[in-house]
């Protein structure tokens, strides 16, 4: 049994002719301790899906379908008060905002001890010296003097460790991250992805990583997801999806993604055309056929379920374009 | 100091540009009337942009690349230092030749939402911007449009549409047709592609060098992300705390850099390759 | 290496849709505003066409009928001098929209005009329109209205004068809090980067971005004063009878409220459903951020 385990999940919002499905039937697994990343761009459902977890999905958006069980029990039918337990204790999550997520009229320190005193039941004091802990194994140096700190007084990444520590305080065992990196420095978040596989090898805590970004997923990752247009289109082990994508999305966004080594050698890309779909578009059969240079006749009708390509690597695609062999991090030359 | 004859001007030659801002002072040093060094956003910075080349200036928020960018074609007025378009300072003119001169350099901004007058629509912000200068072409708005948005790869159907019926990456599109409708012979694309799917990204990213390699457009791109920069930039000058800390052709800076700062960020730059991870400590 | 792609992007399908059609856009107003609408629109045309459709002058006397209550002969009864309370209620619409719409609409511009170059230009431009809108604001409406007319004498003109005068401030105010915003918005900052004139920025974009939410505004300013000239009215200041203003007919009937009610209530019933709907309209289109420009 995994730790989580998300089953044709679906999330909707109201639309002026019916409801739009942002997340379309996705199936997902975690196990224990396992680094898993949602990557795909804007429209592919991977925040929805990653706050569907804690049932968090913003209004008026619902989920409509599809299961969510945590530790075998089933999250989407827990009772309010269950439910905050299980945000409380089993779950942590940190977003992407790291100014917004603190409560900017509150010293920090003290938004650390008040999770520590309502989820833990520490007294005052037993929280201080816990928060005190909890800000020096974030990183955060001389911790204090930075408890009395406000938010506003501490730059992104030290407010993004903040919130971390806030997360884990009650050593959950699992913790969703959605963007935790996206408004921070290049430097920065080197140093939180590196906190985040600390804090997850040694407490042996889960963690669901959602990002835009590829390379953010490849430093952190056991595991990818991709997804694309509200369904997960491939997963696998970072290293196979990252050197032999099996679907055409997976290459082309992989393909898309600037290198480094580009410079000093400037030219074009084949790049993708058109953009990802909206809400509000509604296309027949693989969500991806429209931009796909691989397209056949029978892609208007595919369901877009995983079949699987490899040992723990399945994907949406019943075209199976590419070799085993291709490497995808060469260059498509148009 | 302007070349006589023989060697021709670089397009852009930026000398030793600064820019001030007030501090902002806490109550405690406001009584004591302690007296505090005004904050250089820009803190003499120099360099050169020539016909055809792109220029990727890098730097992490703070470093001073935005306000740099706006002190160029005076959106800030910069409070020392030189900026020559083809030789001529900018900051010695007003009005009409003000006009021509910023003509020459256009700005495209990040936010695509946020770039575009919401209650005009595509055609009319383009020919606008042609009719003000009267560009040659602009009398015939359709066909001016029409070339416009060809250039962009937009097709005409694009002109009635108001910003909000676009994406992003049309809307930036639509920005860079817009600098492009008064003929200007460099765009400071100011973290252009930043707020962009990668997909639409790399789609940009090759706008920019058509333009280049059609329209001998040059190109100052400012970035905070390397690696989008790498895919487009011939040169880099990376800045930090308002100073150009290192520059250099981008390959050479990548492969050898020797300010500290520059190491940092290509030390913390995820690779997409997970077998390239950040070493353990 | 690759030639730039042949084919151009096309406008998506969704975009394609065709969104022109002024029905269509109806169609897509929230409940509210269309509730509410129906019910301004329905009251407009009736003040409007009062000379049509009254069935009586607004001070013709029916000598046989006095006081006598709402009847097929009489829709709201007649007063006590035989007058058609529903006539009097039709032509008094009638002058009270008509008046409102003129110190509602009139003044807007100017003030939305200084609010704006307030806001764009700040320095002493800024200074001086906002120190005289905050003397303006800083008086209690209507102690500036009375007062007004105490100077000017009874009648309209005294209701003309003094509501432009303390309202330009709230829209100046509303005008520049949002050119501030778009100040700083990049379109803006493009204008300036285009070369483009500072009269073209503030004219051309500027405005059109900053009227959306004062002409929200408009719709509670409207109910305000067309209360505020009605009491007015109602407390001899303003419309003079024998003229049929609703405020006055109100005043008329306060002395039958127990014996002939239809003479306060009936008009008064209509004012209030003209207020609920223009209400309706403004709090709709706000609601749905249309205020914004948004879809």
């Amino acid at each position: 049994m995994s730790l989580l385990e998300i089953e044709a999940l679906r999330v909707e919002f109201p639309g002026s002719d019916g409801p739009l499905a942002a997340v379309k039937g996705v199936d997902l697994a975690l196990e224990a301790g396992e680094v898993v990343g949602l990557v795909g761009e804007s429209g592919s459902g991977k925040s929805l899906t990653c706050r569907a977890v804690m049932r968090m999905i913003p209004e008026p958006g619902s989920i409509t379908g599809g299961s969510v069980r945590f530790d075998g029990s089933d999250v989407l039918g827990l009772s309010t008060a269950k439910l905050r337990d299980l945000r409380a204790h089993s779950i942590g999550m940190i977003y992407q905002n790291p100014f917004g997520s603190l409560n900017p009229t509150l010293r920090v320190g003290a938004q650390i001890a008040e999770t520590l005193k309502v989820n833990r039941g520490m007294s005052k004091k037993a929280a201080k010296d816990e928060s005190l802990a909890l800000l020096e194994r974030v990183g955060i140096e001389d911790p204090e003097h930075r408890y009395r700190a406000y938010p506003h007084e501490l730059s992104g990444g030290m407010c993004q460790r903040v919130m971390i520590a806030i997360a884990t305080a009650s050593s959950p065992r699992l913790m969703l991250a959605d963007e935790p990196t996206t408004a921070l420095d290049v430097t920065t978040q080197a140093q939180i992805l590196k906190l985040l596989a600390a804090m997850s090898a040694e407490e042996g805590m889960a963690m669901l990583l959602v990002s835009h970004d590829f390379g953010v997923i490849a430093q952190a990752c056991d595991r990818v997801a991709v997804m694309y247009g509200g369904h997960i289109v491939e997963t696998g082990p970072v290293e196979t999806i990252y050197h032999e994508p099996e679907h055409p999305y997976t290459k082309a966004l992989l393909n898309s993604v600037p290198e480094l080594d580009s410079a000093g050698n400037v030219q074009r890309r084949a790049a993708l055309a058109g953009h990802p779909p909206e809400l509000s578009d509604v296309i027949p059969g693989c969500v991806f056929a429209p931009r796909c240079e691989h397209a056949r006749p029978g892609c208007e009708s595919i369901s877009m379920k995983l079949e699987k390509v490899g040992p723990a690597h399945d994907s949406a695609c019943p075209v199976c374009p590419y070799a085993k062999a291709n490497s995808a991090a060469e260059r498509v030359e148009a | 100091m302007s070349d006589l004859g023989g060697e021709k001007a670089h397009l852009l030659e930026v000398e030793h540009l600064v820019k001030e801002f007030g501090v902002r002072r806490s109550v405690a040093e406001m009584v004591t009337r302690t007296k505090l060094d005004p904050h250089r956003a820009v803190d003499d910075v120099s360099f050169t942009l020539d016909r055809g080349e792109i220029l990727g200036i890098a730097g992490g928020s703070g470093s001073g690349k935005t306000t740099m960018a706006r002190c160029l074609i005076r959106l800030i007025e910069p409070d020392g230092g030189a900026v020559r378009v083809d030789g001529t300072d900018i900051r010695k003119h007003k009005r009409a030749e003000l006009r021509e001169l910023r003509r020459r350099m256009q700005m495209v901004f990040q936010d695509p939402y946020a770039s575009l007058n919401p209650r005009m629509t595509v055609g009319a912000a383009l020919h606008e911007a042609g009719k003000v200068h009267n560009r040659p072409g602009s009398e015939d708005e359709d066909a001016f449009v029409s070339r416009l948005l060809g250039l962009v790869q937009l097709s005409d159907r694009f002109a009635p549409r108001k910003p909000g019926e676009l994406s992003g990456g049309q809307r930036q599109r639509v920005s860079i047709a817009r600098a492009l409708a008064v003929d200007p012979e460099m765009i400071i694309a100011d973290e252009a592609v930043s707020a962009l799917d990668v997909s639409v990204q790399a789609q940009l990213l090759n706008l920019f060098l058509d333009l280049r390699e059609e329209l001998g457009v040059a190109v100052l791109f400012i970035s905070h992300q390397l690696a989008v920069i790498a895919e487009v930039a011939d040169r880099i000058a990376v800045m930090q705390h308002g100073r150009i800390v290192e520059a250099g052709p981008t390959k050479e800076v990548f492969a050898h850099p020797k300010d500290e700062y520059t190491q940092a960020l290509l030390r913390a730059h995820p690779h997409p390759d997970p077998r390239m991870r950040f070493a353990a400590n | 290496m690759s030639a730039t792609p042949a084919t151009p992007i096309e406008v998506t399908p969704a975009a394609a849709r065709p969104r022109r059609s002024i029905l269509g856009r109806i169609k897509r107003w929230p409940t509210s505003v269309k509730v509410g609408a129906g019910i301004v629109g329905l009251l407009a045309l009736a003040a409007l066409f009062a000379p049509l459709i009254a069935p009586y002058g607004p001070n013709e006397l029916d000598p046989f009928s006095l006081l006598s209550s709402p009847s097929s002969q009489h829709l709201f009864g007649t007063d006590d001098t035989g007058r058609d309370v529903f006539s009097r209620t039709l032509y008094g619409l009638r002058l009270d929209i008509g008046l409102v719409l003129l110190v509602t609409y009139v003044p807007l511009p100017f003030a939305v005009l200084a609010g704006a170059l307030a806001g764009y230009f700040g320095g002493w431009v800024d200074m001086i329109v906002s120190r005289l809108a905050d003397i303006m604001i800083s008086f209690p409406f209507i102690v500036l209205a009375i007062a007004f007319v105490a100077i000017v004498g009874p009648g309209v003109e005294g209701f003309l004068i003094a509501v432009p005068l303390a309202a330009w401030a709230l829209y100046a105010r509303l005008a520049r809090a949002e050119m501030l915003v778009i100040r700083e918005q990049p379109f803006m900052m493009a204008t300036t980067a285009l070369g483009y004139s500072k009269t073209r920025a503030i004219l051309k974009h500027g405005l059109p971005n900053v009227i959306r939410p004062c002409l929200v505004y408009t719709t509670i300013d409207l109910v305000g004063n067309l209360i505020l000239l009605s009491g007015l009215s109602y407390l001899g200041f303003g419309v003079q009878p024998p003229t049929a203003e609703l405020g006055g007919i109100i005043a008329e009937g306060q002395g039958y409220l127990l014996t002939a009610w239809w003479i306060a209530t009936l008009p008064g019933l209509v004012l209030v459903l003209f207020g609920v709907g223009v209400g309706l309209i403004g709090e709709g289109f706000s609601d749905r951020g249309l205020s914004r420009g948004e879809p």
